[in-house]
């Protein structure tokens, strides 16, 4: 019996992988992102990511770019020669991997008119890191001054789990760290990259670049969690410390004082939009500093190269906190939470 | 600081959202996957756009706004330009309005039957063989069974070009199931 075209269209038999919906809601509900084009429409896009990754709580993730003041003397004076492939060590020092961790790959594919080269990857448990050149230029840090591209995409692997970029400026990309069948059978992930984005611009180039590597998971460092920390009536629990290469990871949860006063001043602005009138913003930003804007510094009082931190604010429930920074190597590092901190409110983290 | 703080601002907004991420894929889900399917070479990418599309707009929810248009039509621009970045569809909408007028001929829409030895997998390899911008459009009002004036927001052009526009994509979809000689017009 026929049918009539329209009617046949609708009535397609064509049906929806139940995977492909726990696929989605997996990835939307991974970490919050960085994005690093500062421009207002990516900011509203990062913003939203953020919202749902809070998953019905407030939530705020400060990216912390590198910027000339954070920059420590360290880089500075580290040879710019490459140790893998086209990759110096100063750009592996920007992702906290030095060159013995980064395994060498050489692949590459052209589409939309660029040219990206996978040259190395790494993977962790705590992060995959991949390497990727585009059109031949240089590794180079973020610069407002020089176009420097991020790739914006997502891994999969052999089994399909797709893994979610966490962190993109920069010489490299990381994603979320293998898990699942891949762990034990030995990862063989498609790189796909559906964007360039160069850094502080807003002219992203789309299109369809897909490179298969392996790579081994290694484990990433634990540290011993360090004792609660007390900031007047608000207190803080570590929930994890982690080294992945030079990277050191900080998770904790807050509660207290200034956590509630966070939710009072917050609670007000559920469901609004646009943003909180200005003297609401800056009771905000004044708490946000004094309680939840973490930092590391060495000993000699040096604060290490902050990748990212942020907070979420769980109606009702503790603060969760999490700082990334990249340090210059084993040693003593100082933890501290926010300005109001006293010197007995930090903690000493040793990297080995 | 200021940019730190509007993001407090709108991640706190998402407590009032009222569809949850599971019920919008709940609802939503099979429409997007049909119109992914549509518009994709294969199934690989169908699963890869409609995935991407449908944790765009999980992460997006807290943007939705029901004073600003309907959850669908909210809903397939994310698909749209989901597609859109991954090739799948032209990126100007102009190119879709310009050829729209340029064919407005008042093609008379006439209604064919598709006999029924047409399987489904040749119907969706002639619709796959269309171009991208009949592709976008079947697989908006016929795998997303949006109505037109949807359908035009998604595109962003008007109700009555977007059903010229469907309309002609149909002809063009005849012509390939003919072309396929599997078909012909049933009287």
């Amino acid at each position: 019996m026929s049918q009539l075209l329209e009617e046949r269209l609708r009535t397609l038999d064509i049906r929806t992988p139940p995977e492909i919906v726990s696929r989605a809601l997996t990835a939307a509900t991974s970490p919050p992102q960085y994005e690093p084009a500062p421009s207002s429409r990516r900011t509203g896009r990062y913003a939203r990511r953020l919202g749902y990754a809070a998953a019905g709580i407030a939530a705020f993730l400060i990216a912390n770019v590198a910027v000339a003041s954070f920059v420590p003397a360290y880089s500075q004076a580290i040879a710019n020669a490459p140790v893998v492939g086209p990759v110096s060590s100063q750009a592996l020092t920007y992702l906290g991997l030095q060159p013995s961790a980064i395994a060498a790959r050489d692949q590459t594919v052209t589409a939309s008119g660029h040219t990206l080269r996978l040259v190395g990857v790494y993977a962790d448990t705590l992060r995959t890191v991949v390497l990727v050149q585009v059109d031949g230029r240089p590794f180079e840090e973020p610069s407002k001054t020089t176009k420097t591209y991020g790739i914006d995409g997502y891994l999969t692997d052999q089994f399909g789990h797709r893994y979610s970029q966490t962190f993109t400026p920069g010489p490299g990309a990381a994603f979320e760290p293998i898990t699942g069948p891949a762990v034990d059978a030995g990862a063989r992930l498609t790189l796909h990259v559906k964007g360039l984005m160069p850094t502080f611009k807003a002219d992203r180039v789309s299109g369809n670049w897909e490179m298969t590597f392996t790579v081994t998971r290694q484990p990433a460092g634990n540290v011993s969690l360090p004792a609660p920390v007390h900031i007047g009536d608000t207190t803080y629990i570590f929930t994890s410390v982690r080294i992945s290469g030079d990277l050191v990871e900080v998770r904790w949860l807050a509660t207290g004082g200034s956590v509630d006063q966070m939710h009072r001043l917050m609670d007000g602005y559920y469901g609004k939009n646009p943003a909180p009138p200005p003297s609401v913003q800056e009771q905000i930003r004044g708490l946000n500093q004094a309680y939840f804007w973490p930092q590391i510094t060495d000993e000699a009082g040096n604060r290490v190269r902050s990748i990212q931190f942020g907070a979420t604010y769980p109606k009702g429930k503790p603060v969760e906190g999490m700082y990334q920074g990249v340090v210059s190597g084993p040693g003593r590092y100082i933890f501290t939470f926010g300005s109001a901190a006293t010197s007995d409110a930090t903690r000493v983290i040793e990297v080995k | 600081v200021e940019q730190v703080v509007r993001i407090v601002a709108r991640a706190a907004s998402i407590t009032d959202t009222r569809v949850t991420p599971e019920e919008l894929c709940r609802r939503h889900a099979d429409r997007v996957y049909r119109f992914a399917t549509m518009v994709a070479d294969d199934k690989n990418q169908a699963d890869d756009l409609a995935q991407e599309a449908l944790e765009r707009a999980i992460r997006g929810l807290d943007g939705f706004e029901q004073a600003r248009g309907t959850l669908d039509s909210w809903l397939f621009r994310i698909v749209v330009n989901c597609a859109r970045d991954a090739g799948r569809m032209r990126t100007r909408e102009s190119a879709l309005l310009d050829r729209t007028k340029r064919l407005f001929v008042r093609a008379v829409h006439s209604p064919y039957q598709v006999p029924s030895g047409v399987h489904d997998l040749d119907l969706l390899s002639a619709v796959r063989q269309l171009d991208p911008r009949q592709r976008a459009l079947i697989g908006l009002r016929f795998g997303a069974d949006l109505e037109y004036q949807e359908v035009g927001r998604v595109l962003g052009i008007s109700s009555s070009a977007a059903t010229v526009a469907t309309h002609r994509a149909l002809a063009a979809l005849r012509g390939k199931l003919e072309a396929i000689g599997r078909t012909g017009v049933e009287k």
